[in-house]
């Protein structure tokens, strides 16, 4: 039998063309492996978001999205979002910005903003009276909801994380949920480090409470003790925030992947990352 | 808000700036803060401004102590530690404490307000 010179031709460039699909497929896959391995060590060094590569159930490969701050939701975050409201009317003078700083966050007053004493006040007669009623603050309307979509108001202005930590009234912004909000942004004028946790207030509520579940589980963790006040630093082994301040910029802002708790009983004192 | 001059960073929490603070600067009566501190000056702390930390004196070495978390008041008159009658301390304020020697102008936040 023979083959006439037409088929061996259809044959001859059939088996070209699979050739070439399977280098085709082949430089594909070398790609993806070295996608794969490569973007969260790029991640972690530069601190880029590279989406990761997932396979989803039908065995499809897809890119998934950035990965959002550990233990947050979309619709946690969605809640955070909704729970960052202006107040209505605040004297509360805590926490300008310094002249040199450049704040690259938002720099509007927190929610608690409204609840908070007044501090640094020039004048010795208060301006604010506390704030009662569902007219007067938008907050206490939507009690019930979780703050920062994380966050459970256990009484006036003490809001308990789901890991235990409790966060209350205190520092010199007045409640420490807004000295944590320092934390959440760069501050470039000030001297020496700043660490600022990645994912706005949610995302550093989130980070913090996986950091506290680390420390009494003693994983990566160390801790000093003195008069009640414990300070742990737990690593976190990836990136959790960036370093800020003077020497941060100096720096090239390197990533923070530990964080430094200051805690007394279950009561946050500050926490950053480091 | 950081301190406006600080002496050093925090020995306790290794994030903090010990910052100078003036306390006694509120409407009170020079009798009332006598009847408090035995002074009818102004007194100065410093408060590290992450863990709140606070030395008595401008020197890091000696003792600190801790106040309460939720209502941190000054250890020397018990007034609110961030209330009316007390400030982070600029230039004037830290020459009336006498403190302009523990200043370490590096860790101010603002280079352009210098100490006379």
């Amino acid at each position: 039998m023979t083959v006439s010179p037409e088929r061996d031709d259809s044959s001859q460039s059939g088996r070209a063309r699979i050739g070439k699909s399977k280098m085709g497929v082949l430089a594909v896959v070398a790609l993806v492996a070295i996608y794969s391995v490569s973007a969260p060590k790029l991640n972690e060094r530069f601190g880029w978001q590279l989406p990761a590569i997932k396979t989803d159930r039908d065995g499809n490969v897809r890119m998934a999205d950035s990965t959002p701050p550990a233990n947050v939701t979309s619709s946690a975050k969605s809640d955070a979002e909704k729970k960052v409201l202006q107040p209505r009317s605040t004297t509360n003078e805590a926490a300008p910005t310094s002249p040199q700083s450049t704040k690259t966050g938002p720099t509007g007053p927190g929610p608690l903003s409204s609840r908070m004493q007044p501090v640094e006040r020039s004048s010795a007669t208060p301006t604010s009276k506390p704030l009662s009623s569902v007219e007067e603050n938008p907050l206490v309307a939507e009690s019930g909801e979780l703050l920062y979509g994380i966050l459970r108001e256990v009484s006036r202005d003490r809001y308990l994380s789901p890991a235990g930590l409790m966060y209350t009234p205190g520092s010199a912004e007045g409640h420490r949920l807004e000295h944590l909000r320092r934390h959440t942004e760069d501050d470039v004028g000030r001297p020496g480090s700043h660490g600022v946790f990645d994912g706005d207030m949610a995302g550093a509520l989130a980070t913090i409470d996986r950091a506290y579940e680390r420390a009494l589980k003693k994983q990566k963790t160390t801790v000093t003790e003195e008069d009640g006040r414990k300070i742990y630093t737990v690593d976190m082994g990836g990136r959790i925030g960036f370093i800020g301040g003077q020497t941060g910029k100096q720096k090239r802002n390197p990533i923070a992947r530990r964080v430094r708790m200051v805690i007394e009983g279950n009561r946050v004192i500050t926490a950053y990352p480091m | 808000m950081s301190p406006k001059h600080s002496i050093d960073f925090c020995p306790v929490c290794g994030g903090g700036l010990c910052g100078i603070r003036i306390c006694g600067v509120d409407n009170r009566s020079r009798d009332e803060l006598f009847a408090i501190t035995a002074s009818t000056e102004p007194h100065g702390l410093i408060v590290c401004d992450e863990c709140e930390a606070i030395w008595l004196e401008p020197d890091i070495c000696t003792s600190h102590q801790y106040t309460d978390i939720e209502h941190p008041k000054c250890p020397i008159c018990q007034a609110s530690l961030w209330g009316a009658s007390s400030r982070w301390a600029n230039a004037g304020d830290i020459e009336l404490l006498n403190w302009q020697y523990a200043v370490n102008p590096d860790l101010d936040v603002s280079p352009d307000e210098g100490l006379a």
